[in-house]
């Protein structure tokens, strides 16, 4: 996914750090070696978000793979994680399938070559998501062919595939598929409004695109973005992790999601502090 | 909460309804520090109402939570003939939501009441942006509804309010040190190694600090 969903390590203690540490590495070890490379936070959370509703998952000391020769990590053990590192190799396959398609540079046709394998086994093991990630990604690519401004169109795609990915089968509309369906609106969303200017400068699509300056695609975006992130909050109440994951959880739904949304918007600068506009507005914060 | 004994007929049901949601309807109470509490005991009132009458069956459907909306104040919906309006509001009381859509696609006649309903619909499929246009030209149309006023409001306050209480409560900053990263030097320097070789495996060197980002624009 994208490094959206991350707590922000600054507000969370000692333990719950190592929490989400443990959830992290316990990701990391289950995938293999070439897709690892393309680990992200968002498969951390993902798994922890997962795990918070059974009991908390067990913890073992292990090599790490990554850096083997320097010491032993915690490692959360459990299909949970095994569950999330599958979905991270699919997501990363399909992401260097699509570079291939933008750019058909040589490094991505070599990416995808290298990863292909760890691909096979992942979508083996899970068919329906293989199929169903396909189909949304298809969906939101002809969206984009047609240059789309609807911003809903384009963001249910994504927010659909994030809701199957976290709440397969029959309880997609439980607090955890609606959670994620709204996360996943959210990233998508954010994810325009912050490449906003690169895209411009390249000239690739973006929702955002036909707005003439970023002020405008901010404040079209704004209502969007926060609503968004509240809907997430409200499945998230229904949700009731379970105490070791709660910290974190509640960290990002709370803390970083919101700081980062700010941030986008322009609200606050990278320091957490209120930008003050001409008018010299000071929000809250 | 109605104040009806066991056994009340549904005439007295009804009687009860309409004292108390006047008594507690939220629109009385704008701009006052009650309003929150009008707002709880309405839907307090509803649902009450709606367990006595046995409406509202479909709440084990699929969005039990979905954006709130309707107060109820199901506009004439006892007539003898439901018009395809009714029709509507009923699948989206009952969270049927394709269906309603389904109906309202079809209706030619735009008035206020066809863009509130279509709000519902879109709000509760996760299509806020058209959601908010059509509820802000449902409450354009018809000003003085209060079941529009009241869902305009709400719909349009809940992300600040969210993002007022949010942005509020933390006062440090959550930009520095992201990532379990932090936790170490040793694990940062993993972190941003990890990063940089992916970096360069897909985008041909995008900066550090900048994740590989998926499948967007």
């Amino acid at each position: 996914m994208f490094g959206y969903l991350m707590p922000a390590e600054s507000e969370l203690s000692e333990q719950d750090r190592r929490v989400f540490r443990a959830a992290y590495c316990g990701v990391c070890f289950e995938m293999g070696r070439v897709a690892r490379m393309g680990l992200q936070f968002d498969c951390a959370f993902l798994a922890l978000a997962r795990n918070s509703v059974e009991q908390p998952a067990p913890c073992c000391r292990r090599n790490c793979r990554v850096r083997w020769f320097f010491r032993k990590v915690d490692c959360a053990q459990g299909e949970q994680m095994q569950y999330a590192a599958d979905v991270n190799t699919l997501l990363v396959y399909y992401k260097l399938l699509d570079d291939v398609r933008d750019s058909g540079s040589l490094k991505a046709k070599l990416a995808v070559r290298l990863i292909k394998r760890e691909y096979r086994q992942a979508a083996q093991r899970h068919r329906e998501m293989d199929s169903m990630i396909s189909a949304q990604l298809q969906k939101l690519h002809a969206l984009e062919n047609e240059k789309s401004t609807d911003v809903d169109a384009c963001a249910d795609c994504f927010a659909v595939l994030l809701q199957l990915v976290a709440a397969p089968g029959g309880d997609r509309n439980g607090p955890l598929g609606r959670m994620f369906y709204n996360v996943g609106r959210w990233i998508y969303v954010i994810d325009a409004l912050s490449d906003w200017e690169k895209d411009r400068m390249s000239g690739s699509f973006n929702v955002f695109g036909h707005y003439r300056d970023l002020e405008q695609a901010r404040a079209a975006a704004s209502f969007s973005l926060w609503f968004t992130l509240s809907e997430a909050a409200r499945a998230y109440e229904m949700l009731f992790p379970n105490e070791a994951a709660k910290p974190v959880l509640d960290n990002v739904m709370y803390v970083s999601m919101p700081a980062r949304t700010a941030y986008v918007l322009g609200e606050i600068d990278k320091n957490g502090q209120p930008v003050t506009k001409g008018g010299g507005e000071n929000q809250s914060v | 909460m109605l104040g009806v004994k066991p056994g009340a007929s549904e005439e007295e049901i009804k009687r009860a309804y309409r004292q108390q949601a006047k008594k507690w309807h939220p629109d009385q109470y704008l701009h006052t520090p009650q309003h929150d509490v009008a707002v709880e005991k309405m839907k307090e009132i509803n649902a009450a109402y709606d367990a006595l009458t046995g409406k509202n069956t479909g709440t084990g459907g699929p969005n039990p939570n979905g954006p709130g909306y309707g107060y109820g104040y199901s506009a004439g919906s006892q007539g003898a003939e439901f018009s395809q309006k009714q029709r509507a509001r009923m699948f989206i009381q009952s969270h049927r939501y394709k269906e309603a859509e389904e109906i309202l696609s079809k209706l030619t006649e735009r008035d206020a009441e066809w863009h509130f309903l279509i709000s519902c619909v879109y709000a509760a499929s996760g299509r806020y942006d058209s959601a908010r246009v059509h509820l802000q030209q449902a409450v354009e149309m018809d000003p003085n509804n209060p079941e529009y006023r009241m869902n305009w409001q709400r719909f349009s306050s809940q992300g600040n309010n969210y993002r007022k209480w949010t942005m509020g409560t933390q006062g440090a900053n959550p930009f520095c040190q992201m990532g379990p990263g932090s936790a170490g030097q040793n694990d940062a320097m993993c972190r941003v190694l990890q990063c940089m070789m992916f970096a360069s495996l897909c985008r041909g060197g995008a900066g550090l600090g900048c994740f590989p980002y998926l499948f967007c624009c």
